[in-house]
């Protein structure tokens, strides 16, 4: 700012704050619900202050006793996590492989397979949902964490993202490493994936949400409680028939589930916003 | 250590395009060479066909006795200085400098004495723990020597490795790399557009223009007795000045328009017959304040240039008939400018080009 102007300064700061609140809000209430029983959250005026069920509400979600639904809540999680990171690293290798055949490696028709890798980008999930599912019902992949993970682990973009990358490498890299006596397998494990870091690290944040949010596919592919994820756990528990879902319950598993994307990203926060920003070069 | 023979070596790209034209010269052992030219007369690419990372469309490349034409970069035995050096950037320099050992599976003790003693040499010794971000211009140029010292190769690469430095430095890694040549004694061939470079460092220099060469001499040879009109304009600075004019053979002078004639004395020239020459004579070379010498001239001075050491006087081109000339004087010079100044030239200094090959006529001249 050229001048101090302290109206404008409170202003902007009352802004942020009306925004943070709006953004927070709905978690705290999140957070009171979880910590009541379901009759107190029932009267009338919503009680804004936490009570004293915190202990016994998690311990009922964490250990899946008295449940509407017959797994764990512990048990969703693993298998949310395992999808997450499944479709997190089975993406960035195969993109990494991807653009690392289409930059470093003179093949016939270079150019038309990287145009319809980079065609499937106009094409999400929900378009090829129903083929897709016909192939992995016939593979035997139904319920099974395999299931869950395989279809989504292609990605143009990261494969368009890694391919700009490794278009930034200077050519010089990739000679002296020939002249070095590296062949394109040790190019690529020892020069070109150190190199690559950053987007890496960028990569692994956005796909881990990514991968953790996964909804439609895991509901469709998964029929039994022990292949759930948590979304599809929340899902299950607010759908219960002729009765008030247990709020307290929900709330308490809904917080949880936000807790790992939380420590992705909390992590790898630097490295997230360098990889975004630039190519360490 | 080896000797390099090329032998009509030609590079032709796609479309017709030739890089490099049937290029035959012999590098022998232990000699450091430099290959100099203008940007795209196809110097780089030869330099790269040697590596190994350019193919080659004809000719044989031996280095030592081994035919490489078909050999991979690492198989050829040679290490190459990039011209932004081309270090791995998240490796240190230590580890830098030991990947291509590494690679070779040498024992890591061993790895480990090499790489120290080639630090020491290049005095990078307090830098094997970094990263190449965070070495200045002058400290990764030595890096990128010191990987290709490790490896003892039979043969150094140098393309235009100062060209990224400032002067000062350019100066300064220019000497080190001729000590360091001096103490290992490795063929090297050396690339640069810079003549400067080209005669200070090289035993030999090879001239190239428009993939083809012009000259291959020493540097004094190269700079005394030009072998084309382009080797003259191209090497020493400021450039040779050139005065067009006819040649009368019988008469052993050239007769200039817009100067008068120039006699050559008694010379015994190739095909003496009169034709368009262009007489070539470095700015070093002329006298002033001779009025009484053969061939003494005056020009009005148009411009001078004090340098400090010595004085540039630009003299004529004042009109198109009238001819261009530079005169290099020691010191500070009290000439005014407009003022005609005499000067003359030394028939034992001039260079005689043929105006239509562009070869020089005079004998003894060491031509391709």
């Amino acid at each position: 700012m050229v001048e101090k102007r302290s109206w404008l300064d409170y202003l902007a700061h009352f802004f942020l704050l009306f925004g943070i609140g709006l953004m927070l809000f709905p978690v705290y209430v999140a957070f009171i619900a979880s910590t009541h029983t379901m009759p107190e959250l029932m009267t009338a005026p919503m009680p804004l202050l936490p009570g004293d069920k915190f202990i016994d509400n998690y311990w009922q979600v964490l250990t899946g006793h008295n449940l509407a639904i017959g797994a764990p809540v512990w048990q969703m999680m693993a298998n949310s996590l395992v999808m997450a990171l499944g479709i997190t690293f089975g993406k960035i290798t195969i993109s990494l492989l991807a653009a690392f055949a289409i930059v470093y490696f003179r093949f016939a028709f270079r150019m038309l397979f990287f145009w319809l890798i980079f065609i499937t980008l106009m094409l999400p999930v929900e378009v090829r949902i129903l083929p897709t599912y016909q192939v992995v019902a016939s593979m035997g992949l139904l319920d099974s964490h395999v299931g869950l993970i395989l279809p989504l682990i292609a990605s143009a973009t990261a494969t368009f993202l890694f391919r700009q990358f490794f278009m930034t490498v200077p050519n010089e890299i990739c000679e002296a490493a020939r002249m070095d006596g590296a062949g394109p397998i040790r190019f690529f494990f020892d020069i070109l994936i150190p190199m690559s870091k950053t987007s890496i690290a960028a990569l692994f944040v956005i796909l881990f949400i990514y991968g953790w949010n996964q909804y439609l596919w895991p509901l469709l592919v998964t029929t039994q409680e022990d292949y759930y994820t948590i979304l599809i756990g929340i899902n299950r528990m607010l759908a219960v028939s002729d009765e008030v879902p247990q709020w307290p319950i929900v709330m308490a598993t809904t917080l949880l589930a936000m807790i790992p994307p939380v420590i992705v990203v909390v992590l790898m926060q630097r490295q997230f916003v360098r990889g975004l920003i630039d190519a360490e070069k | 250590m080896a000797k390099v023979t090329l032998s009509g070596v030609s590079k032709t790209y796609a479309k017709n395009i030739t890089a490099v034209q049937k290029i035959n010269a012999e590098i022998t052992d232990g000699e450091f060479v430099v290959i100099v030219g203008p940007s795209g007369c196809g110097k780089s690419t030869l330099l790269r066909m040697i590596a190994g990372l350019e193919s080659i469309s004809s000719g044989d490349i031996f280095i030592g006795d081994t035919l490489v034409n078909e050999l991979e970069p690492a198989q050829r035995d040679v290490a190459m200085v990039f011209q932004n050096y081309a270090l791995y950037p998240h490796m240190s320099v230590f580890e830098n400098m030991a990947y291509a050992l590494k690679i070779r599976g040498i024992a890591k003790n061993k790895i480990k004495l090499r790489v120290a003693q080639a630090a020491k040499i290049l005095e990078i010794e307090p830098l094997l723990k970094r990263k190449p971000q965070a070495l200045s211009g002058g400290q990764r140029q030595r890096v990128a020597m010191g990987r290709c010292i490790v490896r003892d190769p039979k043969l150094f690469l140098f393309d235009e490795p100062l060209s990224n430095l400032d002067a000062k430095l350019r100066h300064q890694m220019r000497l080190e790399l001729k000590k360091l040549h001096h103490r290992l004694k490795t063929t090297s061939l050396y690339v640069t557009h810079d003549q400067v470079e080209a005669m200070t460092l090289g035993d030999r220099l090879i001239v190239m223009n428009q993939g083809k060469v012009e000259q291959i001499g020493s540097p004094i040879d190269i700079y005394q007795k030009p072998a084309t009109i382009f080797v003259a304009s191209f090497i020493g600075s400021p450039a040779m000045n050139f005065i067009e004019g006819i040649l009368k053979p019988e008469e052993n002078n050239v007769n200039c328009e817009g100067l008068g004639k120039v006699s050559l004395g008694e010379v015994n020239l190739h095909n003496p017959i009169e034709q368009g020459v262009t007489i070539g004579i470095r700015p070093e070379h002329i006298i002033i304040d001779t009025p009484d010498a053969i061939n003494s001239f005056t020009l009005p001075v148009a411009l001078i240039e004090t340098l400090g050491a010595d004085s540039l006087l630009h003299c004529g081109g004042f009109d198109p008939t009238q001819p261009a000339i530079t005169i290099r004087l020691a010191g500070i010079q009290p000439f005014k400018i407009g003022t005609p100044i005499s000067f003359s030239i030394p028939m034992e200094k001039i260079q005689l080009f043929n105006n239509k090959t562009g070869k020089n006529i005079l004998p003894n001249v060491n031509a391709m």
